[in-house]
């Protein structure tokens, strides 16, 4: 069983939408500002925004893992993230599918998977969120949350947010 | 040349269909940025000759070479062409997420000129750019319309930029809106998009923005957006900076009238607050925006509205009711018709004041009662203005035509700076008279120095405070004298001109005093963004070039010292409370002789040849000797 050092959780009530995430993921990793080789992507419906990223699964083999068939997907042994070796990917898209939480998009340039791989423990869009609507956090203190988050991802697309 | 630009222009002939693309880099280094570009295609392209309506006019689209970067509030994009509402330079900026996804699709700027013989929309997606029928949403508000785009595009991410019912009628106070909130507001740039039947522009883009040093501009980008900004808490605390703003008599009410009406002492902060802890959803951004100024609000009976600043303001104010769900309700029809939410009150409020006055009754108005506070006749007003319905009809030319057409001495009420409405605030502060005199596309509150005497609040001194903590440069210009207020004025012109050439917001830059991104870090962003080595020295140089090109144009087309002014009424009136006395007319006229002499124009006015030579616009200084001798 894998163990993730730390989690990356949302607090979707305080994302207001600016895209900081995306932008920042998108230079940190690739040095060009581009949202849509980002490894956090914000979806709008009705003016409610939600980021969609990588939840790392813990599972003994993720779905991407799994489907995978290059092996080109495996784990940081330090932060447990799930990394894509983009010189094995081959951009078949096979991940992007098999992802229940569609954190995987195809890089436009690169032709590559690419997801969040928590920037080896530092999260960048967590240091430049100005809502602080992300956080990079202890499992257990994490556990406590994602339910309730995860519920706050189904009821903001159902407009039900609570005031 | 592609670092920090995207690297091409888009330029788009609808009357012959064709699309061509030319690079940036033609009009750089003469020229930086979104303003800075359009304000020179502007020049070069569109003379006296050019009616705003006619085909030949040129509707430019562009974003700074900041736009769509990690740089704080990086959304803008500015839109400019020669205004139907002043026959003169108009222009105006956008927020949202318009801009940055042009960039992503490879584009800094479109230029859009003649006219299409059926309505059409722009599709650009990466590298293609075509013209789509847009018969089937030709009529639709801005709402529906965008929802019939994104659904035939089938991308959810595609951005759209599009006029409403008012700009296909080509009514002048007509906007260009993006998404519910955020629309290019003054000068009716959508009356120009609605002549050339030009229904909307939608983009994806999935291309890079290059940064030269990437490393380095994360890191300045980080600094200062961990910068306390006291703005931040200020505009997001809405109700303390209207508070702020009521106190220090700096609103008009009803008419650009500086007396409060009772309701507005009583029930204007309670009722807000009561709004907001009964509707607001959550706060919402633009683009890569630390300070999300706007909040969306959902509404049992409404909908959802996204309200921010202003729109807080105007129909309360202005028509003199104090009832938030109604200023919410009209707010989101002006946004659906695209309308402007400053002009469109301000003609309204000018109707209700002609209509206490007796010079109009409901015989002029359809039967419509005008009387203030009825929301029925304002929700009504705004339809028939859109539409040209009925009396609305005489809006369409704007407020100068308005008067005219009521005759009666209706021209007396109505308040205009070279034919663009008021906004709600007193011209009395002399920086505000000075700012809104000289500013180059009419009255505009976006484009006057706003933040000192908006600090006022019965203090100067909290403004020093601040000033001698972010700008202590006019520290000395602060105050009710008028001395000093040619360079405080002058000040946050290049600011707010750098912001709108650069693509980053306003609100982030110091023409509020206290903004993180003083010059000095504009110029570290963009030099570490493009990779050119652009100093604060030659960032000034760049504004006072776009700002004496765009007087050039305005001397063209016959502004002068006379054009520079405000109504007279803030010379013999003083504003509530005589927080501010009337304003002396020769101390105003010192201020403008102050004014054109540090900005190397003539006492007219006009730009010298001295002046437009050290600028590098001989060019210029020859065409206007050329025009004057003819």
């Amino acid at each position: 069983m894998i163990k993730l050092a730390k989690i990356l959780v949302l607090n979707p009530k305080e994302c207001s939408g600016c895209r900081t995430c995306e932008v920042v993921c998108s230079l940190v990793h690739v040095g060009t500002c581009n949202p849509a080789r980002s490894g956090i992507n914000i979806w709008e419906k009705d003016s409610i925004d939600v980021p969609i990223f990588c939840l790392q699964c813990e599972e003994p083999r993720a779905y991407c893992q799994d489907i995978c068939p290059l092996n080109a997907i495996s784990r940081n042994q330090d932060t447990g993230a799930l990394i894509i070796d983009k010189s094995k990917c081959t951009g078949c898209s096979l991940c992007v599918g098999a992802c229940p939480y569609k954190a995987i998009s195809i890089d436009p340039v690169q032709k590559v998977a690419v997801k969040c791989d928590l920037c080896k423990g530092d999260a960048a869009c967590v240091r430049f969120c100005p809502e602080g609507a992300l956080e990079y956090i202890e499992p257990d203190e994490a556990r406590k949350k994602t339910t309730r988050q995860i519920m706050g991802i189904v009821s903001l697309s159902n407009k039900e947010v609570s005031r | 040349m592609t670092n920090g630009w995207a690297g091409k222009i888009l330029r788009v002939n609808l009357t012959k269909g064709t699309i061509k693309k030319e690079p940036t880099e033609k009009y750089f280094p003469e020229f930086l940025g979104g303003k800075g570009i359009n304000t020179k295609v502007l020049w070069d392209e569109v003379g006296p000759e050019v009616d705003p309506f006619s085909p030949e006019n040129r509707l430019i689209f562009g974003t700074g070479p900041l736009t769509g970067t990690l740089a704080p509030a990086s959304s803008r994009t500015n839109i400019t062409t020669k205004s139907p509402q002043t026959g003169i330079f108009g222009d105006t900026n956008m927020g949202g997420h318009w801009g940055p996804e042009l960039k992503f699709s490879g584009y800094d700027h479109i230029v859009i000129y003649g006219q299409s013989d059926r309505p059409v929309y722009l599709w650009i997606n990466n590298e293609t750019a075509e013209l789509r029928d847009a018969r089937h949403i030709w009529g639709k508000d801005t709402q529906e319309a965008t929802k019939i785009i994104n659904d035939e595009l089938s991308d959810p991410k595609v951005q759209v930029a599009l006029i409403g019912p008012a700009g296909e009628n080509k009514v002048v106070a007509a906007t260009i809106n993006h998404r519910l909130g955020d629309n290019g507001g003054r000068t009716g740039t959508g009356a120009i998009m609605g002549s050339k039947n030009l229904k909307a522009i939608a983009v994806r883009g999935t291309g890079d923005v290059n940064i030269a040093k990437p490393t380095e501009f994360t890191e300045l980008c980080y600094k200062l957006l961990s910068t306390p900004n006291p703005y931040i808490e200020i505009i997001r605390g809405i109700m303390e900076a209207n508070d702020l703003l009521y106190k220090s008599g700096g609103f008009a009410y009803g008419n650009i009238d500086p007396m409060p009406f009772p309701e507005m002492e009583t029930d204007y902060i309670r009722l807000m607050e009561e709004f907001c802890r009964k509707y607001k959803m959550k706060d919402t951004t633009c683009f890569n925006c630390p300070i999300a100024c706007k909040a969306l609000f959902t509404i049992p009976e409404i909908g959802d509205v996204i309200l921010k600043c202003e729109d807080w303001m105007n129909f309360l104010v202005r028509c003199k009711k104090i009832d938030f769900v109604y200023n919410a309700k009209a707010n989101l029809l002006v946004q659906k018709y695209g309308l402007d939410l400053f002009s469109t009150s301000a003609n309204i409020a000018f109707l209700m004041d002609l209509f206490e006055k007796g010079i109009i009754t409901e015989e002029d108005t359809d039967g419509i009662r005008m009387e203030w506070g009825d929301v029925k006749a304002v929700y009504a007003m705004i339809e028939k203005i859109a539409r040209r319905e009925g009396c609305g009809e005489i809006f369409a030319g704007g407020i100068t035509k308005a008067a005219q057409k009521i005759g009666r001495g209706a021209e007396k009420y109505a308040y205009h700076v070279k034919g663009l409405e008021l906004p709600n605030y007193i011209l009395n502060p002399p920086a505000w008279a000075l700012g809104a005199a000289v500013t180059e596309r009419g009255c505009l509150f976006r484009s006057f120095a706003a933040s000192l005497a908006f600090m006022t609040t019965a203090t100067y001194e909290k403004a020093s405070a601040y000033a001698k903590q972010y700008t202590p440069d006019i520290i000395d210009t602060i105050g009710p004298k008028y001395e000093g207020k040619a360079r405080q004025v002058a000040f946050f012109e290049r600011d707010v001109c750098l912001a709108d050439s650069l693509g980053i917001c306003r609100w982030l830059s110091q023409w509020q005093l206290y903004g993180p991104i003083d010059q000095d870090a504009m110029a570290k962003l963009v030099s570490t963004a493009t990779g050119k080595n652009i100093d604060k020295n030659m960032l000034s140089e760049y504004s006072d070039r776009i700002a004496t090109t765009i007087r050039a144009f305005n001397v063209r087309e016959g502004i002068t010292r006379k054009g520079d002014t405000i109504p007279e009424k803030f010379f013999r009136e003083p504003s509530f409370k005589n927080m501010y006395p009337k304003l002396d007319p020769k101390k105003f006229d010192g201020m403008l002789d102050d004014y054109y002499q540090l900005r190397g124009w003539d006492q007219n006015g006009v730009p010298t040849r001295k002046r437009l030579e050290e600028l590098g616009l001989k060019y210029i200084a020859d065409d206007l000797e050329k025009r004057s001798q003819n």
